[in-house]
């Protein structure tokens, strides 16, 4: 199954959150890779505590190099081991699949999808479907050359066939109206899909939506310290911002998920382990979100409303 | 397929990669051939017993690049690695880049095709300490690698999944196995020879022999039926650890363990394509590691897990029809 | 107890090549292009004229019982001005004017497709690039460009951005170059309407590897002598692509060979030179050469650009 990540605006948490639920579904027993094709700027080394690969990997044979032919295989790094916050700072856990990250390059920048490098995704993309249950593709912020490549790999392969795509956005009007703009707008997803072959109504099936940052005006209550007046005034706020999803295609039925707010992610981005929940740092909630996400991913109920 | 031999002041060195192929059932032997046409117009060699297995003929890389050491020493080396794949029971795919790292005549760097002449043979200029070679491409954790071949025998996996013979519908998905091996050749003065072998945290298995055997293809194939059986047992573990048999979850269980015995249990056959001479560093090994010994219990663990399964299931039918008599 | 003495055979199919039977030397009585061909008679005659001498002192080098023969390459892959039926007759009676003997007429054609086998696409995947210093395996090889080259192009973009590519000039380097650069950049094919388009010094250096008897499909060699002795047809392909035209010829293949040929033909011709340093012979074929030369007593080259000669010249 491949896994792409996408959203229109930057600071959504998109990676933050992909490399957590990545993290969570490798706990569940699946092998897990996760690509960074987020070329602007190349961060799941940090998310993932892969110090060396803070803003994408040195040794000159990331994705991006990979893609435009420079190197004849892309580097990898195997998390269980390589990280160097926990999980990275024990063994695999029992019953736990393989979680490896294939980094982009520092200093990467974009690139162009010229056919040989389609080739070469595909090619990739077909190797490690073999041998990954799940493969995460995290695209940057907005329309890219890499979501094109993405779009025009999957149309065209047919043996990458179990494709799904992540729209992050977090739970305010601009970036609500942004993500339904990057789905189904001129020159979104759904457009740029039926124009590289894909079919517009199976590509729609296979799209959903995940909020970031939600605040939940009933449980945060106690945690934001909000007075009652603040409190209703989000709840008129929330049910306004569910109006407009609605209309604009991200009502309940396209979301598969709904990620609150946690202090972890606010002020770092990084993996969030069952140890944080129990030393209370984290938050149980943004734990239970990631995994039943993760869990969600081929779980038909979630896929089938549309 | 012309082979370096071994002789002293030389050492080969290789990786290899082992993994499933993407396709949902066994390649007939036909498909196989097409499928390792590696080099076109040049012959796959193939074998129908004691189980299918296949070899491609092999294809050429040059470098011009520092040898591998342990501490760091630079000395130069000119000449090719070669690659090949093969394929074993249809379905499990193994490719292996190798070289076989000999003194030059001379001090400096030769016209390309003399290096041509020696396929699988890089000549190194200068004074190489075979040992300090040897342990920093297969013994030690932060070796000088210098030589990328583990690459190409990546990539060439990727070149073969992408076949249009597959149709990507794995019924497993399995990580690639990775191994690299350093081989010395000593002089028979009745030492057992060295052998080392180091497991990788990130899993990469590293092995080192130094051993009286003039043929450095019947050493390979030892090490690749070795990296075999090792990335069957390690596969088909994680597969029971992640079945949690026991746990009550039937769906689960059969969902991981039942293509395993579909596809895979009945590949394990040690030594099948090792030459006789070597069974016994093929055992010693086995005494080591408990290959058999882990496989065989493996094996127990999944067969009874199976039986006790059909028992419930058994007796649940059982008690429902009594239920409704 | 002691263990039985087993002979384990482990593949059931080693790869078999065919013998080619091979002469001594296989001597090039020039090559022209179809355009030469058609300034008629009088230009051919000059021609063999041209390198008859040197035609007499290679065949006094090889005295019988060494095997020698001799080859004619047309070319009727870049353009089909001139029909065999008016062609080949004129080139026969030239070359016999001059004391000269054709044996074998080789389709250029013939190296880029061959029945069902392209011997330019099977000498192609043999490549192996020339490595500047510092390949490790983590490059992919050049050639898979369409080119190959003999040195490190230093102005060939490297960075991620190739448009950024704009550092100063540095010179190419001569790959193992000693002290001095000559630096080689090998056209292999192009793509003018979309069909592959094989070069030159490709389809050239697929030809000497032909009279090397060094190729072969599936352990058979691509092409193989056919005699012809009735009329020569108007179009090249109902033409074999390697024609026997006299009787009792020694073999086509050879364990080396020579091409007289006119200065205007050494550029190719290096860029052959070029392209055979990086081509890897079948190592069952080089085996069994090697063993038919020893049973010959043919001291024979390691490499293959060491079994080729050339005589250049304009007439003197």
């Amino acid at each position: 199954m491949l896994v792409i990540a996408t959203s229109d605006k930057g600071g959504t948490g998109r990676s933050v959150t992909t490399c957590n639920v990545a993290y969570r579904r490798a706990i569940q027993g699946d092998d897990v890779c996760y690509l960074d094709f987020d070329f602007g700027s190349p961060t799941a080394g940090a998310i993932f505590g892969v110090e060396r690969m803070t803003h994408g990997t040195q040794a000159e044979d990331g994705l991006h190099r990979y893609l435009q032919g420079k190197t004849v295989t892309p580097g990898y790094v195997d998390i269980w081991s390589e990280s160097r916050r926990p999980p990275g700072t024990g063994p695999r856990p029992t019953g736990a699949g393989n979680l490896v990250l294939y980094p982009g390059d520092l200093g990467g920048g974009e690139f162009t999808a010229k056919p040989e490098v389609i080739e070469r995704c595909a090619e990739l993309l077909l190797l490690l479907q073999s041998q990954f249950s799940v493969i995460f593709i995290d695209l940057s912020a907005g329309r890219s050359h890499a979501a094109e490549m993405i779009l025009t790999v999957t149309a065209r392969e047919k043996r990458i066939s179990d494709t799904r795509w992540l729209v992050f956005h977090r739970w305010t009007r601009q970036h609500i109206s942004a993500a339904a703009d990057l789905v189904f707008e001129e020159r979104g997803l759904l457009e740029f899909g039926h124009l590289f072959g894909h079919d517009r109504d199976e590509l729609r099936r296979r799209i959903r939506f995940v909020r970031t940052a939600v605040i939940d005006p009933k449980i945060d209550q106690g945690l934001l310290g909000l007075r009652p007046e603040q409190e209703a005034w989000l709840r008129q706020v929330d049910k306004g911002l569910n109006e407009q999803a609605n209309i604009a295609g991200l009502g309940r039925t396209s979301v598969i998920a709904t990620v609150p707010v946690d202090p972890v992610l606010q002020w770092r981005e990084q993996l969030i382990t069952d140890e944080d929940v129990y030393a209370e740092i984290a938050n149980e909630t943004t734990v239970d979100a990631f995994a039943t996400l993760a869990a969600n991913l081929d779980e038909p109920a979630a896929w089938s409303r549309l | 397929m012309s082979s370096a031999t071994a002789s002293e002041g030389t050492l080969s060195i290789g990786e290899i990669r082992t993994g499933l192929l993407g396709h949902s059932s066994q390649l007939s032997m036909a498909e196989t051939v097409r499928l390792l046409d590696l080099v076109p117009g040049e012959q796959v060699r193939h074998a129908a017993y004691p189980r299918a297995y296949a070899v491609s003929p092999q294809r050429l890389a040059g470098i011009d690049c520092f040898m591998p050491s342990r501490s760091g020493r630079h000395v130069r080396g000119v000449g090719t690695f070669a690659t090949r794949a093969t394929l074993t029971g249809g379905l499990i795919v193994q490719t292996c880049s190798h070289t076989t790292l000999v003194p030059s005549s001379r001090q400096y760097r030769r016209e390309w095709s003399h290096y041509l002449a020696t396929p699988g043979v890089v000549e190194y200029l200068g004074r190489l300490r075979l040992d300090d070679a040897a342990e920093g491409f297969a013994q030690a954790e932060n070796g000088h690698l210098n030589i990328e071949m583990g690459r190409t025998a990546e990539s060439t996996v990727f070149n073969l999944q992408r076949s249009r013979l597959l149709d990507g519908k794995q019924p497993l998905h399995a990580p690639l196995g990775r191994w690299r091996w350093a081989l010395q050749p000593v002089r028979d003065n009745g030492d057992p020879g060295l052998y080392r072998f180091t497991v990788l945290p990130e899993g990469t298995r590293l092995i080192r022999l130094a051993v009286v055997w003039p043929d450095v293809s019947d050493l390979l194939d030892l090490v690749e039926d070795l990296a075999l059986h090792d990335w069957l047992l390690d596969f088909v573990s994680r597969q029971i650890e992640r079945a949690r048999p026991g746990s009550g979850d039937l769906d689960r269980t059969l969902q991981h363990i039942g293509p395993v015995i579909d596809h895979l249990l009945h590949h394990w056959m040690p030594k099948a394509r090792v030459q006789p001479g070597l069974y016994g560093l093929w055992d010693a090994f086995d005494r080591f590691q408990g290959l058999t010994r882990q496989w065989d219990l493996t094996i127990n663990r999944i067969r009874d897990h199976v039986a006790l399964n059909s028992l419930r299931l058994v007796l649940r039918t059982e008690s429902e029809w009594s239920g409704l008599g | 107890m002691t263990e039985p003495e087993l002979e384990v055979d482990v593949l059931t199919s080693q790869p078999r090549v065919e013998r080619v039977p091979r002469s001594h030397l296989s001597l090039e009585l020039g090559h022209l292009y179809m355009e030469d061909l058609l300034d008629g008679p009088q230009a051919l005659r000059r021609h063999f004229a041209q390198i008859s001498p040197w035609a007499g002192f290679v065949r006094a080098r090889h005295p019988a019982p060494l095997r020698v023969s001799t080859c004619f390459l047309v070319d009727d892959y870049f353009s089909q001005v001139a029909s065999p039926k008016k062609l080949v007759p004129e080139l026969l009676e030239a070359a016999h004017d001059a004391g000269l003997g054709i044996d074998y007429l080789v389709r250029e054609s013939a190296c880029a497709c061959a029945g069902d086998v392209s011997p330019a696409e099977l000498v192609l995947g043999r490549i192996v690039s020339d490595p500047p210093r510092g390949s490790n395996g983590l490059r992919p090889p050049v050639h898979m460009t369409g080119w190959v080259s003999n040195s490190r192009d230093r102005l060939r973009p490297d960075g991620l951005d190739e448009a950024l590519a704009t550092r100063p000039w540095r010179p190419p380097e001569q790959n193992g170059a000693r002290s001095h650069s000559i630096c080689m950049e090998v056209q292999l094919w192009d793509e003018p309407d979309g069909r592959r388009r094989w070069s030159c010094a490709l389809l050239s250096a697929v030809w000497q590897l032909l009279r090397l008897g060094l190729l072969r499909h599936q352990g058979k060699p691509v092409i193989s002598p056919e005699r012809w002795t009735g009329e020569y047809p108007d179009r090249w392909e109902d033409l074999p692509p390697l024609v026997q035209l006299a009787d009792g010829a020694q073999p086509f293949a050879a364990f080396q060979t020579v091409s007289l040929l006119e200065t205007r033909f050494a550029d190719v011709e290096a860029a052959v030179r070029t392209i055979l340093d990086q081509v890897s012979i079948d190592p069952a074929v080089t085996e069994q050469t090697a063993a038919q030369a020893t049973a010959q007593k043919v001291d024979l080259s390691d490499d293959v650009v060491g079994r080729i000669s050339h005589v250049f010249s304009d007439g003197l």
